[in-house]
């Protein structure tokens, strides 16, 4: 048994996994801030042209957030890609 | 076992052959001189010792001999794969340049677009103004709904 047991340890000396490590890719730094609080119209704020114009800087937060939602998609499909040709 | 793959990484490939062939010369050297020892004086005491030790030497070398061609192949792969893991990440590093000068660029144009669109606003505010006036209940709806509905909700 003694023999046995020396004999399949010593041919386990092949099971050991590839000694080859993997980082996991950088992001881009811009992608890891947050999406901006949207803006709030002054309180009794009653012209109209106030209110568009937050209207609109709203609008170009939403564009800023959206561009780096699809920039982390594509972000994430490249390298998917890029590891998945590691074979 | 695992520790002895992992030291046997360290030995370089040329170093490697040399080892075993240097084991296995040791192993046969000692057996054949457990031998011989007998018929000299004083020395028959390590005749058991010398064949033990040199049966064993010799099996340890003669196993890592047979192993050569096995580790080289795995040392090759594990090169191989180095290579493709070292070219993936010069990839992805570029993928993140490219990423973060699109991300700086396209907020550039959003934010050039807002101002024109903000001036053309400004150009005709006393006209807009002049014909409109926004009820104050409206502004307080649009202030709630600007406000993100999980603030404060533990995530």
């Amino acid at each position: 048994m003694r023999y046995l047991i020396l004999a399949f340890a010593v041919l386990l000396t092949g099971c050991v996994t590839a000694p080859v490590v993997i980082k996991f890719p950088e992001v881009p730094e811009a992608l890891m801030q947050k999406c901006e609080e949207l803006e709030k119209v002054p309180a009794n704020t009653k012209q109209l042209s106030t209110t568009a114009e937050v209207v609109v800087r709203n609008y170009g937060k939403y564009h800023v957030c959206r561009i780096k939602v699809e920039e982390w998609q594509e972000w994430y499909n490249a390298n998917k890609k890029i590891f998945n040709e590691i074979k | 076992m695992w520790q002895f793959q992992w030291m046997l990484s360290f030995i370089t490939d040329s170093l490697f052959i040399w080892i075993t062939y240097g084991l296995m010369t040791i192993g046969a050297g000692l057996y054949v001189a457990s031998k011989l020892v007998q018929w000299i004086p004083l020395m028959g005491q390590y005749k058991l010792p010398a064949e033990l030790i040199g049966i064993v030497v010799l099996l340890g070398g003669v196993y890592l001999f047979g192993g050569y061609g096995v580790e080289m192949a795995w040392r090759d792969k594990v090169r191989q794969l180095e290579e493709k893991v070292k070219a993936a990440e010069a990839k992805s590093q570029e993928v993140k340049i490219q990423i973060q000068e699109k991300i700086v660029y396209k907020t550039k144009v959003v934010k050039e677009k807002e101002t024109v669109y903000i001036d053309r606003i400004k150009e005709i505010a006393k006209e807009i103004d002049a014909k409109c006036e926004v009820d104050p209940r409206v502004i307080e709806e649009l202030n709630k709904a600007s406000e993100d509905p999980f603030k404060g909700d533990a995530k």
